[in-house]
């Protein structure tokens, strides 16, 4: 009997349970862990928050739909830097102009806080369907070199923008994020790809991933559902940039060169191209690892590439090797009814 | 009976190669239409053209839709739409070199061939139905589709596609690479499928099934067809005993 791939209301309704859920300790920890480990670490937990949010989605569009691209540092770029001009020009000065008290304040702040992340989301969305539509078209080493091209022409773009800095660098941004906000991002990240690669949009994109005039010829619009899934990826990658731009309240294009798409590139191959785990845990190990190293002090960057080809040849099909972790691992197995 | 595919001086060129050089046939409802020729004839390229994975320079392609009961709804030209529209309106493409979705299993290989359907039922029906024309897909239900023998993936691929429920169904070299007893599974799948209703346009090198099995044949000689007929005359035909079935 063929299982039908839609999606009911019950588990639209147990998506929103459990992610209300995971809300709720993430409150909780940034009320209590995260407040005892102290700044430096508060950091890196925030720092592999904003990772696997990029890992998970490059790797709906690498991973998932097979499409080689690696432009997504351009993508944060736009998200970060459209999302601090907001915040900067208008909702901040405007939040500061009234007189609230520090209760209301706050609420209105992280309200401020949603509006800047989605319009940076938005911004790096529209620019993934610009680019999208006509590269998409293009295969393999092409569209790698053509989204390689478009993050280089989106970081100089804003390089030469001086109301956003330019080359001086866009500081001052407020200081709106944290622990909780990364991880709540992160968190419906995960989720949103994991729903859609559950459905039926899901399995169109793997066929596409596998052979993609077969797939055509199984009635998939096989551009449409490259240029969503690039554009999802994006929308994510923009939220990533602006989660960024609130905490380091300083942006510069040096962060975003085509070397930050390869480290995301890197997230996800490490992990295992279509394996949302895998990117998780990839992203967590590798933002942890450069610090883990500094005790080797002037060589850390030469043990870090050289663990990354170690892992490369003892796994190369990455860590979690295309699959996903389930609650079957640890818990005892249900008997079969 | 009525045509339900029409080629009109088909012009198909990959960059400065022609590849289909002024193409002209049609297809009747109901019959099994085989297409012989020698390798680079152009069988692969016309299947892909009607298809619509590849455009045309020149020519054109009509295929008259009908719904269920055989009753010719609209015409439509198929050179103008894209593959992905063009399934729907009921014509299959059973690859060459049977390709299947390697990383995912038999099961969701089926389901990926009734993508474009939401008619539960009739999904139902047509699962039960090819499970039923192919058993050995049935018990390698979870099996990914890489691992399969090549002649269980053939089955797959013919099985995928008859899960859209095809009014048309275009196969390129079913028999490519498979045993003398598969290939006899294969045809015998081929003439119950037509039986319960399909329209076949069956590419192959191996002739000799072909011309046996099919009604009406075309031999294609470097992109212009050569010579066709009802196949019982082609079997009797001195040049394609000599060129295809290896007589003197
Ligand atoms: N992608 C391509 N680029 C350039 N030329 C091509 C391409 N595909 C096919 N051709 C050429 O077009 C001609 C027809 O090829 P086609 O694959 O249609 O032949 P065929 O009849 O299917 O052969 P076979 O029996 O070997 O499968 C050949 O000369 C081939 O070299
Ligand atoms: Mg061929």
């Amino acid at each position: 009997m063929p299982n039908r791939l839609t999606v009911s209301a019950s588990s639209t309704q147990r998506t929103f349970t459990w992610y209300a859920l995971y809300a709720l300790v993430i409150m909780l920890l940034s009320r209590t862990v995260v407040g005892w480990v102290g700044a430096y670490y508060e950091q890196i937990l925030i720092f592999i928050g904003i990772n696997i949010t990029l890992a998970v989605s490059l790797n709906l569009v690498l991973g998932f739909a097979g499409q080689f691209s690696i432009g997504h540092a351009g993508f944060m770029a736009l998200g970060g830097y459209s999302s601090a001009a907001l915040s900067y020009f208008v909702l901040n000065p405007a939040l500061m102009s009234l007189p609230l008290d520090g209760m209301l304040h706050a609420v209105l702040e992280n309200v401020a806080l949603a509006i800047v992340l989605f319009a940076g989301g938005i911004a790096a969305a529209i620019a993934g369907l610009l680019v999208g539509i006509p590269t998409l078209r293009l295969r393999g080493d092409y569209l790698a070199i053509a989204t390689l091209g478009m993050g280089e022409i989106i970081r100089v773009v804003i390089l030469n923008t001086n109301f956003v800095g330019g080359a001086r660098g866009f500081t001052d941004i407020p200081r709106w994020t944290g622990f909780t906000w990364v991880y709540l991002i992160a968190g419906a990240c995960v989720l949103v790809v994991r729903n859609l690669i559950a459905s039926t949009s899901g399995r169109a994109l793997t066929a596409l991933r596998e052979d993609e005039d077969a797939a055509a010829a199984m009635g998939i619009n096989t551009t449409r559902h490259k240029v969503m899934a690039f554009v999802l990826g994006a929308f994510f990658a923009g939220m990533a940039g602006g989660l960024l731009a609130h905490y380091m309240q300083y942006l510069h294009t040096n962060s975003f060169t085509f070397l930050r798409s390869i480290e995301i590139v890197v997230f996800v191959v490490l992990g295992g191209g279509g394996s949302i785990t895998g990117s998780i845990i990839a992203a967590a190990v590798l933002t942890v690892l450069p610090e883990a190293l500094r005790v080797a002090q002037s060589w850390r960057m030469v043990s870090y590439s050289l663990l990354l080809v170690i892992m490369m040849l003892t796994r190369p099909q990455g860590l979690m090797g295309g699959r996903e972790f389930h609650w079957s691992w640890i818990l005892p197995r249900r008997k079969q009814a | 009976m009525s045509a339900l595919l029409e080629v009109k001086d088909l012009h198909v060129a990959y960059g400065a190669i022609a590849a289909l050089k002024g193409i002209s046939f049609s297809v009747e409802r109901g019959q099994i239409v085989t297409l012989i020729g020698a390798n680079g004839a152009g069988k692969t390229t016309l299947l892909r053209t009607i298809s619509g994975l590849l455009r045309p320079r020149r020519g054109e392609i009509s295929y008259w839709d009908s719904d269920d009961i055989g009753k010719v709804s609209s015409s439509c030209s198929l050179s103008s739409l894209a593959p992905h529209l063009i399934v729907r309106h009921g014509v299959a493409h059973v690859p060459e070199g049977r390709i299947v979705f390697a990383n995912l299993s038999v099961r969701e290989n089926l389901q990926m061939g009734a993508y474009t359907r939401t008619d539960a039922d009739g999904i139902k029906a047509d699962w039960d139905w090819v499970l039923q024309l192919f058993p050995r897909l049935s018990e390698r239900l979870k099996q990914s589709a890489g691992t399969l023998s090549g002649g269980e993936q053939q089955m797959l691929a013919i099985g995928r596609a008859l899960m859209s429920r095809p009014r048309l169904i275009l196969m390129d070299e079913p028999s490519l690479g498979l045993s003398p007893i598969l290939v006899q599974t294969v045809f015998a799948a081929i003439r119950q499928i037509n039986a319960n209703g399909a329209t076949i346009l069956l590419v192959e090198q191996n002739a000799h099934m072909a011309l046996t099995t099919a009604q009406i044949g075309f031999v294609m000689e470097t992109g212009t067809i050569a010579l066709s007929g009802p196949c019982h005359e082609l079997l009797r035909s001195d040049d394609v005993r000599r060129t295809y079935l290896g007589e003197s």
